[in-house]
């Protein structure tokens, strides 16, 4: 035994339970999902010869020959963006109004920590209870006023649906941003700004030259972080529409529950589960490469 | 070095939370083998017969029957204790699960070796799935098919026949019939539509009067219905792979008369998002639709919504034929159990006479052909049209992946409902789908 391994011996025996209980938790699921993946695992096949034999590629084939995966690919793509554009333009404002000193202001930032707070499943049905077309508030204020002649399925028509989970989404996500962007500007000494009035600079100049600069590697990692929750969301969308209607609120990731835990096809649902950890694996990286540089 | 571990961990959290559930069934192999040598000997059997000492039953069953202080659960509690006292030794714990996603804690359980020694199962196909996969003991190791045929009712029985084999014993058994909301026919003089054409005219009456016409629940349930009363299977699972038959003659002209209400704004906005029962009964109850087509829990639930409304129920309209869908619910033996034997008798007495109070407080009908339909539902005669269909109820097409049948059947009528495809494309691409669907199941 190294002498390293003498001294620290306890450490590492106090740690084993935790590295025991990642690898058969995590690491092994991750390397079974990958290996799945490559074989013919249709459960309901399951006295097929062929089940449970490698398959190759067969599974990737099958599942980007499949119209709505290919859906599931540009709705996913569309709803990491628009959540993240938006997410990040409210929460940026939000930042920069309560950092000013308003009266009230530890009330207002609790209170924008809410949704945050809140399960994603007491959203989901909170939402659909107000979007709903018989007793939803929406409607019923929307009828009343006249914006609408009649009442709207907003989750039920493919038309509305998308837009409908994303604000669900976009509510929920908001504060994460908004508290690392916040801390951020915490942390921006006030006499840079002095300074720069004192130069002459304008509210827009001190916000490009001295809280930009200063903001965007927190701001960047938060926002990392944020895409691979926003690109996992999986149970705002299955409990509000399920995918539907007719796939249209579908992202790779209720495709890969649909394939696994509907159609019993744990080697296509595997396929398509690694084609998302893909995505994520380049978010991670870029993260962990912001890391580095902020460290550094 | 630090730093890869630092990727290799984020990584692999990342992963296995995309994977999380698609690599934990790696023992369906396992599970697969031992569903394969699941018949036990005779000489296994009579030993466990005779030595039913210490046995414990574990039994899966909806939420509806845990709670005590529930009437239902009350007299499944004394059911298990009257079974406990006519067979010493055995004990029955129950086990609950939302009776929407039983079948899939089951399977995640019995996949991995595991899972409850029984369990109950809706019978659109869940139990074909089941065992499928494996995961049941044929009902073939413990009885005949012509006991099975003589003792309970066709419909029940087949759901729960896969490849020839029965591995369900029918527990209780509804139809699907038509709710109508009497204070608004009797309003606009409409008399209850009993066949397609007075449907469609009572339909038109109330839309012209600015009403809303049918809700249902988003899925293929209801509608089977219509293929049934115009003679088609949908699919026909008669032969050793299903054949798809919803394009026949019978078939299109039934899926047209399906398409002609959803052209004519029959069916109300909130179908659109009808995804559970609930939303269901809420339209119907605030008077949104004068009509819901659903089975006799939809009673209670009309109620809740609204304890006000003047409703009745009748069978569904006839077409050609008189015909309804089934639902209802089934007991199935797990691959897994170390006691089948003693399993098998626990759910033939569930299903006996002696175990009928247990459906009593629901006002639930055994899917037995012995059973008396107008003593059980003395005092709540309204039912009774429901239960008048039972005769020529027809289940659901007991096929692998009905779940996903039923939602490809589903997307048919929104394509037609949104307006993406006219009636024909949608049918075409709706047999093409489930051909597809069916091909990537069967051999």
């Amino acid at each position: 035994m190294s002498l390293h391994l003498k001294k620290n011996w306890p450490g590492y025996f106090l740690a084993a339970p935790a590295v025991f209980a990642i690898l058969a938790l995590s690491i092994y699921p991750l390397f079974r999902g990958i290996w799945m993946s490559f074989l013919n695992y249709n459960l309901v096949r399951a006295g097929d010869p062929a089940f449970n034999t490698f398959a190759g590629l067969s599974n990737y084939k099958e599942i980007f020959q499949d119209e709505i995966f290919l859906k599931a690919i540009i709705n996913t793509i569309k709803w990491t963006i628009l959540n993240l554009l938006v997410q990040l333009t409210i929460a940026m404002l939000l930042a920069l109004v309560l950092n000013h000193n308003l009266r009230g202001k530890s009330v207002f930032r609790t209170l924008s920590l809410i949704p945050w707070a809140v399960p994603h499943s007491i959203a989901a049905m909170t939402f659909t209870f107000l979007y709903n077309a018989n007793v939803g508030i929406i409607n019923i204020i929307a009828v009343k006023l006249g914006i609408f002649s009649e009442s709207i399925s907003f989750l039920g028509n493919i038309d509305t649906a998308f837009w409908s989970v994303i604000v669900v989404s976009i509510w929920k996500g908001i504060p994460f941003q908004m508290i690392f962007i916040l801390a951020a500007l915490q942390g921006i000494p006030g006499d840079l700004y002095e300074s720069a009035q004192m130069d002459g600079a304008g509210s827009w100049q001190q916000f490009w030259h001295i809280t930009m600069p200063i903001i965007k590697q927190p701001v960047a990692i938060s926002t990392i972080l944020n895409l691979i929750g926003i690109v996992s969301c999986f149970n705002t969308i299955w409990l509000m529409t399920e995918g539907g209607p007719l796939y249209s609120t579908e992202i790779v990731y209720t495709y890969a529950y649909r394939r696994g835990f509907i159609d019993h096809n744990f080697g296509t649902a595997s396929a398509a589960s690694v084609i998302l950890f893909l995505f994520m694996m380049l978010f991670s990286m870029v993260y962990l490469r912001l890391v580095r540089d902020n460290h550094q | 070095m630090g730093k890869k571990l630092l990727r290799l961990g984020i990584s692999s959290a990342v992963l296995a939370a995309v994977l999380a559930g698609c690599g934990n069934s790696g023992s369906a192999d396992s599970a697969t083998s031992s569903a394969a040598t699941s018949a036990p000997s005779e000489t296994s059997a009579t030993q466990e017969a005779s030595s039913n000492t210490n046995t414990e039953l574990t039994v899966m069953v909806t939420n509806d029957w845990i709670d005590p202080a529930t009437p239902a659960g009350e007299a499944m509690a004394e059911a298990i204790e009257l079974f406990e006292s006519q067979n010493p030794g055995v004990t029955v714990t129950l086990q609950g699960a939302a009776s929407t996603d039983i079948k899939e804690s089951f399977q995640t359980a019995a996949l991995a070796g595991g899972g409850a020694d029984i369990i109950t199962t809706d019978n659109s196909g869940h139990a074909i799935d089941l065992a499928a996969m494996g995961l049941l003991v044929p009902l073939e190791n413990f009885t005949t098919d012509e006991e099975l045929i003589q003792k309970y009712q066709p419909g029940p029985l087949d759901s729960g026949k896969f490849q020839g084999k029965y591995y369900s014993l029918p527990w209780y058994m509804n139809c699907c019939g038509m709710y109508y909301n009497a204070d608004r026919l009797d309003e606009l003089g409409i008399a209850v539509p009993t066949d397609w054409q007075s449907l469609q005219d009572a339909l038109k009456q109330v839309k012209d009067a600015g009403y809303g016409g049918i809700i249902t629940y988003q899925s293929a349930y209801a509608f089977y219905a219509f293929f049934y009363q115009n003679g088609c299977k949908v699919i026909d699972t008669s032969g050793e792979k299903p054949a798809v038959t919803v394009n026949d003659a019978a078939g299109t002209e039934a899926w047209n008369y399906i398409c002609s209400l959803i052209e004519n704004d029959y069916l109300v906005e909130s179908f659109k998002e009808a995804t559970s029962w609930d939303k269901a009964y809420e339209s119907f109850g605030n008077g949104d639709a004068t009509f819901l087509f659903g089975g006799d829990w939809c009673a209670s639930g009309i109620q809740k919504a609204n304890p006000d409304l003047n409703f009745g129920i009748a069978c569904m309209p006839q077409g050609k034929e008189q015909a309804t869908v089934l639902g209802g619910w089934t007991w199935n033996i797990n691959a897994n159990s170390k006691h089948p034997e003693i399993a098998y008798d626990f759910i033939t007495f569930m299903c006996s006479e002696q175990a009928d109070p247990v459906l009593a407080p629901g006002g639930r009908h055994s899917a037995r052909l012995d059973w008396d339909i107008q003593k059980a539902l003395e005092g709540n005669e309204t039912l009774l049209p429901l239960a008048e269909q039972f005769s020529y109820t027809m289940a659901r097409p007991a096929i692998i992946n009905e779940k996903a049948i039923d939602k490809i059947i589903v997307n048919a009528l929104l394509e037609v409902e949104y307006g993406q495809q006219t009636p024909d494309e949608a049918l075409a691409e709706l047999t093409q789908n489930l051909q597809d669907n069916i091909d990537s199941n069967y051999n």
